[in-house]
């Protein structure tokens, strides 16, 4: 059965380009600051959690050989891979770990570190999973063209998100400068970040559009300046029980969680412009919102959620997640940005941290969004924290060809009260 | 990591209850790559792939010899570990390497890779997929009348190879105690019947009945010696022939818990341990053995 569960901890690593560090040496500075920000010591970490792009960097199961830096010999540890959605993923697994009684404090880490393989390793492993997709086809017999089209021509990731921000514009009645003033939102509020890595003070839409390099095009509608960078970075949290939660100053008590998969997807990704399944709809992000929205006891999101963390590499997720978080209606969540309402001192602010688009470490990026909703409810989110009380806050995190999804729902009050 | 571990968060997801029932899945088609290869990019890359002298199978090599010398093991004692699980796979027929008859100088025959390690003291590379359904209790008695219950479960991860002592499984010691306390379990050879453990090599399986507290340290050999683990004695391991029979890395672990449920539920027909109830499943992940799962099944029999 559930037992209470929360937040006490949580440590970064400043993201960027990571010259001066391995990749152990990364881990271990965002597992020392979370067990530090938790006021513990090592052994009182009962378990671990763990997680990366595999194959990213060109290192696998990093756990095995960077263990000894971060506690971890004698201690159970599960490894997690999902893509995109690892670190959220992996900050699950920890919450179930102690959910489930059988552990009280555990650690969660995610990382990435893409420079180790230079700019294109990243996408490198990207381009697996194209290949991957092309053998399908091959197998499958649908029409080559389109498969080279979005693979070779752009890359996967981005390649993938130019055709869901087109059907996104088409379905909401968005323009490309609605993706200008997300993409200035996230590089300023970065700004105040200082663990993020594409840091712009005070940034502004037509900074974006006007640039001679960030402003053209890199796939319509997406510009190079709407594109997240290739971080290396860290971030870790601290799961715990109840019992040892309560010491904590203010704690950030997780109230729901779920996790959807629509593989449905992956035939959007391989047909694109004449695809199945529109890539922009993204119902299952719908369904896991319900299902957390209804384990924390959410019964109008719009109002009772008071920020939200969201996984946009792009900055046309931004709105289409907002949405499917049933944070705004289909296809109204431009109109609420252009009026102000997800500045960080807006109605409903939203990646106040600068998100994905300005910090992109893989493993660690749905970490992050758990990791910063927790700050926000600690009140430690620095010069980032909203300047309004926080009760409920929505991480969420996307991943593979936009077909998984987890959101993370955490409160100032514990899930099951006495 | 090995399917055993996924079990592991199915188990997390039910007890929280979040969830009901889950399905857990593991598989490697090893014939499309070299696995031995791809484990090389497990080891740390900062010196070890750099110098690119080791590989699994060298490490292996390494604390097999290092084990043999400490306690005086003979390759002999090897090649019956070779003997024992490969004479149990040729009566399952779910196993990949299954040689009928197998003979201890046909194991100390074939070919050596690194000294001690030959082709048939360590595992094959092998095609295979595994699947379990978990249940909660409730859903469990809706479900079936034939239950298995996981009774106990234990993990730990030992430090990376140049740091950690190569002669022993610590990790895997740690996982059976944990294991064995929630399970209730104090003299584990006498209690229970039966144990499927993950073995990539023949000298593992000997460090495995030390860590799992078959018997003393350093008397891995001589408890081999007695045929005290063979399939009609009296707590036989591996009846289904272990990982040197089949080897699908991430499903070998998995494919050790359906067998051991196997055995619990009297459905393993001619490896069948008789009278089996409680069993032991053992998962491993890493460079010799380095991450280590253990669980303990009861039959509802």
């Amino acid at each position: 059965m559930w037992r209470n569960v929360a937040v006490i901890g949580v440590g970064q690593t400043k993201h960027g380009r990571r010259r001066d560090v391995n990749v152990a040496e990364m881990i271990s500075e965002a597992a020392w600051r979370a067990i530090e920000d938790a006021e513990l010591a090592p052994e009182d970490i009962d378990a671990i959690a763990i997680g990366n792009m595999q194959g990213f960097g060109g290192v696998c199961q990093a756990e095995l050989w960077s263990g000894d830096m971060f506690g971890a010999p004698g201690k159970p540890l599960l490894r997690i891979a999902t893509g995109g959605t690892t670190g959220g993923s992996v900050a699950q697994c920890a919450i179930y770990q102690v959910a489930s009684g059988l552990f009280d404090v555990v650690l969660a880490i995610g990382f990435e570190k893409h420079s180790d393989s230079k700019e294109p390793g990243a996408t490198m492993g990207l381009a697996h999973v194209g290949l991957a997709n092309l053998f399908h086809l091959l197998e499958c017999g649908v029409d080559m063209r389109t498969s080279f089209a979005w693979g070779g021509g752009v890359g996967a990731a981005a390649g993938v998100s130019a055709y869901q921000a087109a059907n996104y514009m088409h379905r909401s009645g968005c323009g490309v400068e609605h993706l200008d003033m997300v993409a200035a939102k996230s590089r300023s509020n970065a700004a105040k970040n200082e663990y993020a890595h594409l840091q712009w003070p005070n940034c502004t839409p037509d900074d974006i559009a006007n640039h001679p390099r960030y402003g053209k095009f890199a796939a319509y509608p997406l510009r190079f300046g709407h594109i997240c960078p290739a971080s290396d970075g860290a971030s870790a949290i601290i799961v715990a029980s109840e019992e040892f939660a309560r010491s904590a100053e203010r704690p950030a008590w997780v109230r729901g969680l779920a996790a959807c998969a629509d593989e449905e997807n992956q035939m959007a990704e391989n047909a694109q412009g004449v695809a199945v399944v529109d890539s922009s709809e993204q119902i299952q992000c719908k369904v896991a919102a319900l299902k957390a929205y209804r384990m924390a006891g959410i019964k109008n999101p719009k109002k009772e959620i008071d920020v939200a963390e969201i996984y946009q590499p792009f900055p046309h997720q931004e709105l289409i997640y907002s949405e499917r978080l049933l944070l705004f209606d289909d296809g109204k969540a431009w109109i609420a940005l252009e009026e102000g309402e997800t500045q960080i001192d807006g109605r409903l602010p939203i990646d106040p941290s600068g998100g994905v688009l300005s910090t992109n470490a893989i493993g660690s990026s749905a970490m992050q969004r758990v990791a910063e909703c927790a700050l926000q409810i600690m009140g430690k989110a620095g010069e980032h924290q909203v300047p309004k009380d926080v009760k409920n806050a929505v991480a969420h995190g996307w991943g593979g060809s936009t077909n998984f999804t987890v959101v993370t729902v955490l409160g100032d009050t514990p899930r099951l009260r006495r | 990591m090995d399917g055993a571990f996924a079990v592991f968060y199915g188990i997390l997801k039910i007890l929280s209850g979040t969830h009901d029932i889950a399905l857990i899945v593991a598989n490697t088609q090893g014939s499309t790559f070299n696995p031995h290869q791809v484990s090389v990019y497990t080891l740390d890359p900062l010196f070890d792939r750099q110098v690119g002298v080791i590989n699994d199978v060298a490490a292996a090599a390494i604390q097999a010899k290092m084990y043999m010398n400490k306690y005086d093991v003979s390759e002999e004692e090897l090649a019956a570990v070779s003997v024992k699980n490969l004479s149990n796979a040729a009566k399952n027929p779910y196993a990949h390497r299954r040689i009928p008859g197998i003979t201890l100088e046909e194991v100390l025959e074939s070919k050596l890779y690194y000294d001690p390690v030959r082709e048939l003291t360590m595992s094959p590379i092998s095609d295979g997929a595994c699947a379990v359904v978990l249940a909660s209790e409730k859903k469990a008695w809706e479900l079936t009348d034939n239950p298995v219950w996981i009774e106990g479960i234990g993990s730990s991860q030992d430090s990376y190879l140049r740091d950690r002592n190569l002669t022993k499984l610590e990790g895997l010691e740690a996982a059976a105690k944990r294991a064995y306390r929630m399970a209730g379990i104090r003299e584990p050879f006498a209690e229970l019947d039966v144990a499927e453990v993950s073995e990539r090599y023949a000298h593992e399986e000997l460090m495995i009945y030390e860590a799992l507290g078959f018997c003393e340290e350093g008397r891995g050999g001589a408890l081999m010696d007695s045929c005290a683990t063979y399939l009609d004695d009296q707590l036989p391991v591996n009846p289904s022939g272990g990982a040197l029979s089949a080897d699908p890395i991430t499903a070998t672990g998995l494919i050790r818990i359906v067998e051991a449920v196997m055995q619990v539920r009297g459905e393993a027909n001619r490896n069948q341990v008789s009278g089996a109830q409680l069993a032991l499943a053992h998962g491993q992940t890493g460079i010799c053995a380095q991450s280590n799962i253990v669980y303990i099944l009861r039959g509802e029999a």
